[in-house]
């Protein structure tokens, strides 16, 4: 039996009256637990809309502080947010979006000490995080729990995501082995990126988690989705799993989470695509 | 004699090599490793993995590994999440 409070109806009824949603894919999506990593780029609108949408219990972690610099494209927080935490600026913002879901705050940087514990609650893990040493622990966290990750990311004018389904295709180390080497990776700052990018990654994210949690669709698993917004052009790329892959390969090599050591942010000044 | 040298060296000129890079045709004008031709293509090894034919390639083998007629190339950058 389905219950739903008449304000819910109104405020999901574009959502139910699609057919391959209805009032039980709501229910299901009201009943979700989703933890974003990041509250930034990709972050903002992945929370945002998830919120939006009703995810039931959204899981925000962030040990960051708003800057000037950020409101070029993390869309969650405000000019009069500067100085204060990424976290509580983001539950500010989709408690009043929809007062309707849990919004569980972690003010905290995610590693291998804290991970396991914090994923277990949840259904799905969105990746908003620009520290590959996050990622990658994530990534081997969810393919030792069994979770679905969903892996988004943005550089100058590119971006990509795929989903990764433990067991049902490649994690995000049969594709990156591992981290870049330590120097290889200079500040973001340099790098730079067209701030918009978060929005069309982030999207087609909470998409994914949307799908997932209604169990509609094709997922992009085995697809590593490549966008280049000059072109704008997107592409797919099929991915298999690898049967050498340290975390869910043949033989793993990774049977404990590690941290790396590693700068946060992306990448050096490079062509990403042509 | 010297018209068969000649025609060698003609044939010895023109390997062209059609490959598909980043889902776009490209037509390269002599022999390249993969290595070769991300550094043609400013692409440092260390932040990208490149996928041949629908299989990543260990970063042991871009050295090794030529191009061949036909052959589908992806190179997959790393990338942050925008903080
Ligand atoms: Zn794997």
């Amino acid at each position: 039996m389905l219950s739903f409070t008449e304000e819910q109806i109104i405020r999901y009824s574009r959502h139910i009256i699609l057919p391959e949603v209805g009032g039980e894919g709501q229910k299901k999506i009201n009943e979700g637990k989703v933890l974003v990593i990041g509250t930034g780029g990709l972050g903002s609108p992945v929370a945002f809309y998830l919120a939006a949408a009703g995810v039931g219990t959204l899981g925000i972690i962030d040990d960051d502080v708003v800057d000037l610099s950020n409101l070029q494209r993390q869309i969650l927080h405000s000019t009069k947010d500067i100085g204060r935490p990424k976290v509580e600026s983001a539950e500010e913002k989709l408690k009043a979006l929809n007062p309707d879901i849990d919004v569980v705050v972690y003010r905290e940087r995610l590693t291998s000490r804290n991970m396991m514990e914090i994923i277990s609650g949840y259904d799905v893990i969105v990746d908003g995080t620009d520290n590959f040493s996050t990622r990658f622990v994530t990534n081997d966290a969810c393919v030792m729990a069994g979770k679905p990750f969903v892996h988004g990311g943005i550089l100058k004018f590119s971006g990509q995501a795929m989903t990764i389904v433990p067991g049902e295709g490649p994690c995000f180390r049969c594709i990156f082995k591992e981290p870049p080497q330590q120097g290889s990776v200079p500040s973001c700052s340099q790098a730079g990126v067209l701030g918009v990018l978060a929005g069309t990654i982030g999207v087609i994210q909470a998409t994914e988690v949307l799908k997932y949690l209604l169990g509609k669709g094709e997922l992009l698993v085995g697809r590593l989705l490549t966008y280049d917004a000059l072109a704008m052009k997107f592409r797919e790329v099929q991915v298999k799993k690898n049967p050498s892959c340290p975390i869910c390969g043949e033989n793993p090599t990774i049977t404990e989470l590690v941290d790396y050591e590693l700068p946060a942010c992306s990448i050096q000044d490079n062509k990403p695509f042509k | 004699m010297q018209q068969l040298i000649w025609s060698q060296r003609i044939i010895e000129r023109v390997i062209i090599v059609e490959i598909t890079f980043n889902g776009e045709k490209e037509i390269l004008d002599k022999e390249y490793s993969v290595l070769g031709f991300l550094s043609k293509n400013e692409l440092s090894p260390d932040i990208v993995t490149v996928s041949l034919n629908g299989a990543i390639l260990p970063k042991e083998d871009f050295e090794t590994t030529l191009l061949k007629e036909g052959d589908s190339l992806d190179v997959l950058m790393f990338m942050g999440g925008g903080r």
